[in-house]
C-alpha cells in the first residue's frame, strides 16, 4: 500500500505534451485534459499527468496559459444588447474580472434567473446595463444565469437621460440624480460599489 | 548532360555539405510574439517561419460557424522579401491552396469539438524562404496551437523528401527542390503513427516511393524530438 502511494506522488511529476499515452481505457477513465483514441488514453494539452492508479483515473493539469473562453461555472461580466419578454442576450466581455478582447455572445433565459418568475425580462433588464452573471454551458451556445445575490445588474444607465443610476434603500429599485426618474432593476448585492472600467 | 549540375558527390555529400539522410538544422524559439496567445519562431537552415496563433473567438460572418465544433482560420503567406527575387506582397494562387492544405493537415489533430460556434486563427509568415517550407509551416503550428493551450490529439512533425540524382534525400534544400526529379512533403503524427498530409511532385516508382515514405516518418520523429525538447525546455524552467 505504502509502496503503491510512492509510486502515484512519482506519476504526478509526469510531464506530457499533446498526443502522449497515458494508458489503456481498461486501466482507467479518461478526465480532464485527456481524450481517447483506439482504446487508449491520451494527453491533450502541454501539462502534468496524473494517473491515479486507485481511482482509475487519467487527467492532465495543464501548464501552458489556457484558451480565453467562458468555460461552464465562471463568473462574467455581461452588456446586455437586447432584451425579450423571456431571453436577453448579452456581450460576455469580461471572465473571471479581467477584461478580455474580443466577445462572445451569451443568451440569459428568464428561468435562469433567481428569484421570483418574472414574466417580462424588460422590466428588470435593460439594453446596456452591465450584468454579473454565471456560465450555466458554453457547449454549443453559451447560457448565462443569475442565481445568487452576488449576480446581477452591476451598472445601468437612465433610460430618460443616460446618466449613471444610483441605488436608493430599497431593494432593486434605482434612482437618477440628474433627473429624478426611478427605475427597477435586478441588482447584484455590490452595485454602485463595484467600479467597471474598461482598460 | 553537362549542362546539369550534380547535386550528390561520389561520397554521397549534398550541395550545403550535408548526407544523404541529414536535416538542415532546427532551432525552435517558443514564444516569440508578446501579442499572439501562442506562437513560435521555427528555423530550419535557411527556412525562417513566424507563426502565431489567436483564439478560440467569435465567428464573423456568422453563417461560417459550425455549431458542434470550432473552425480553423489558416494564412499561409510568404513576406515579400522571402525569397531572391521580390514576391509581389498579394496572396498567390500557391498560398491559398497552401493554406488549406496546412488547414486540413490541422484539423486532424486540433480537438475543436471543444470550442462550438468558434474560430481559431493561425497564421504561418514566411520571412525567408528556402524549400520545404510548408512542412516547416505545419510543424511551427502545431507548436504555436500546443503553446496556446488549446487541446491536441498530437504535435504534427513535418519533413520533405525527395529523389535528386536517382537517390532519395531527406529534407531538400532550394536547389534540390528545382533540379531535383520529385519532391514529397509529409506531415505525420508521431504518437498517432498517422500521416496527416502527403504531397507529390515529379516521378518516382513504388519501390522509391516505400523508400521515400520510410525515411521521410524517421525524419519526422527527428524533427518531433526537437519540438519537444523545445516545449520541455519553455515549460520545465517555467514552473521553477
Amino acid at each position: 500500500m505504502n509502496n503503491n502511494k510512492e509510486k502515484i506522488l512519482e506519476n504526478l511529476e509526469l510531464f506530457v505534451v499533446p498526443g502522449e499515452r497515458l494508458g489503456s481505457i481498461e486501466e482507467g477513465i479518461s478526465e480532464f485534459g485527456t481524450y481517447e483514441d483506439e482504446g487508449n488514453v491520451r494527453a491533450a494539452y502541454i501539462g502534468r499527468a496524473t494517473i491515479d492508479k486507485e481511482q482509475k483515473k487519467f487527467s492532465v493539469l495543464p501548464i501552458t496559459k489556457m484558451p480565453i473562453y467562458p468555460y461552464k461555472g465562471q463568473s462574467v461580466i455581461a452588456k446586455i444588447t437586447s432584451v425579450q419578454n423571456t431571453l436577453a442576450v448579452a456581450q460576455i466581455i469580461a471572465i473571471e474580472g479581467e477584461f478580455i478582447n474580443k466577445s462572445f455572445t451569451g443568451l440569459l433565459h428568464s428561468s435562469r434567473i433567481r428569484g421570483r418568475y418574472e414574466k417580462n425580462l424588460r422590466r428588470i433588464i435593460k439594453p446596456g446595463d452591465l450584468v454579473r452573471c454565471k456560465v450555466i454551458s458554453s457547449e454549443g451556445t453559451i447560457h448565462l444565469g443569475i442565481s445568487g445575490n452576488f449576480f446581477g445588474v452591476i451598472e445601468a444607465n437612465c433610460s430618460i437621460c443616460g446618466r449613471i443610476l444610483k441605488k436608493i434603500g430599497r431593494r432593486n429599485q434605482l434612482r437618477c440624480d440628474n433627473c429624478g426618474n426611478v427605475e427597477i432593476r435586478l441588482l447584484a448585492s455590490d452595485y454602485g460599489v463595484v467600479k467597471v472600467s474598461k482598460k | 548532360m553537362s549542362l546539369k549540375k550534380q547535386l550528390i558527390n561520389e561520397q554521397g555529400i549534398r550541395t550545403d555539405g550535408r548526407g544523404i539522410d541529414d536535416l538542415r538544422p532546427i532551432k525552435i524559439t517558443l514564444g516569440y510574439l508578446a501579442h499572439a496567445n501562442g506562437s513560435v519562431l521555427y528555423e530550419q537552415g535557411k527556412n525562417k517561419i513566424l507563426a502565431a496563433v489567436f483564439g478560440p473567438s467569435e465567428v464573423h460572418p456568422k453563417h461560417a460557424e459550425l455549431p458542434d465544433r470550432a473552425i480553423l482560420r489558416v494564412r499561409y503567406r510568404m513576406a515579400p522579401f522571402s525569397t531572391e527575387e521580390r514576391k509581389s506582397p498579394a496572396p498567390t494562387r500557391r498560398e491559398i491552396e497552401l493554406s488549406m492544405v496546412i488547414r486540413n493537415a490541422l484539423e486532424s489533430v486540433v480537438l475543436t469539438e471543444l470550442f462550438p460556434r468558434t474560430a481559431i486563427d493561425i497564421f504561418i509568415e514566411v520571412l525567408q524562404a528556402d524549400a520545404g517550407t510548408r512542412v516547416a509551416g505545419v510543424t511551427a503550428a502545431a507548436l504555436a496551437l500546443a503553446d496556446a493551450g488549446i487541446p491536441m490529439k498530437g504535435i504534427t512533425a513535418g519533413c520533405a523528401v525527395g529523389k535528386v540524382d536517382g537517390k532519395i534525400v531527406c529534407d531538400l534544400n532550394d536547389i534540390e527542390d528545382k533540379e531535383g526529379e520529385a519532391d514529397m512533403p509529409i506531415v505525420y503524427i508521431p504518437t498517432l503513427g498517422k500521416i496527416s498530409l502527403l504531397q507529390m511532385d515529379g516521378l518516382m516508382t513504388q519501390e522509391e516511393f516505400k523508400q521515400a515514405l520510410s525515411k521521410a516518418i524517421n525524419s519526422a520523429m527527428k524533427v518531433y524530438q526537437l519540438q519537444v525538447n523545445a516545449l520541455k525546455t519553455k515549460y520545465i524552467k517555467v514552473e521553477r
